[in-house]
């Protein structure tokens, strides 16, 4: 499970270089993430725009880093493409997540 | 002896084809190339990238719990037989594994998820039979033989394709 992060002052931008977050690699991701965000500000901003697959593992490994990252830092995820904005859709993730579009409208956003 | 075929149900009550017939051992890593096989099979007869990005999650969640919970204590990589069966707009895929039977011999029902109010306390699994419950149109199980048949229905498969889908 690749990552990259670039972070700034107030927020951090981890991108998934990998195009599934799947059973196979939920514990991976979860872990790798963790690391990445260790020293990461306020607002950690998940690039997901390169993820065309995502199921519930995948999904509970999101969730799982939220929680850890609470309750200083916040997780918001940016890039979902159609198939894992409609994940998030169809379990109500979009009432838990803030969801953008893509990275830039985030960046916009909370910058 | 008279042995009984469970797949002879489909084929008796209607016209069922198939499509395609595929196995895989039980283990994690093997459910990625199976959905990429399932999923070149489907789209010759499934023009929708959303319904096939749907059947596939829902074949995804189906082998990892299958994976996860049936075959979880074997260490032999027991085989999943999948096999597909199209009738016009319906498609039937059936689940077989020599693994434990669900509790009460029953499926797990969709589970309710939570909201921001209670995102600190959210589960961070058991979401899988949600989704399948949700996009499936119908989930029937039963057990022969020592062995676990979940078969799912899928409706709408052919009969939208992507240019003649309509905005939502």
């Amino acid at each position: 499970m690749r990552l990259s992060a670039e972070t700034e002052e107030l927020l951090q931008v981890v991108t998934v270089l990998d195009d599934r977050i799947d059973a196979a690699v939920a514990l991976e991701f979860k872990e790798n993430v963790r690391q990445i965000t260790e020293t990461a500000p306020a607002t950690v901003i998940l690039d997901l725009s390169a993820v065309v697959f995502i199921d519930s593992s995948g999904l509970g490994a999101i969730v799982a880093t939220m929680k850890h990252l609470a309750p200083q830092r916040t997780l918001v995820l940016a890039g979902l493409t159609a198939p894992v904005d409609r994940v998030f859709r169809l379990t109500r993730m979009d009432s838990v997540f803030s969801l953008y579009p893509t990275l830039s409208h985030a960046l916009e956003d909370l910058s | 002896m008279v042995a009984r075929n469970q797949g002879d149900k489909v084929g008796r009550d209607n016209a069922f084809v198939g499509v395609f017939e595929m196995s895989l051992a039980g283990r994690t890593q093997a459910v990625r190339d199976a959905l990429t096989t399932c999923r070149a099979h489907l789209s010759t007869i499934c023009r929708n990238s959303e319904k096939l990005d749907d059947i596939e999650l829902v074949i995804a969640e189906t082998l990892n719990n299958i994976v996860e919970h049936a075959l979880a204590e074997r260490q032999d990589d027991a085989p999943i037989q999948i096999s597909c069966t199209q009738d016009g707009d319906l498609i039937s895929l059936v689940f077989k594994d020599s693994g434990i039977p669900f509790a009460n011999h029953t499926p797990p029902g969709p589970k309710q998820v939570g909201t921001i109010a209670h995102a600190k306390s959210l589960p961070e699994g058991g979401y899988g039979w949600g989704l399948i419950h949700h996009l499936a149109h119908d989930i029937s199980y039963v057990r022969v033989n020592q062995h676990n048949v979940l078969t799912i229905v899928f409706d709408g498969v052919t009969s939208i394709t992507d240019n003649a889908q309509k905005p939502s």
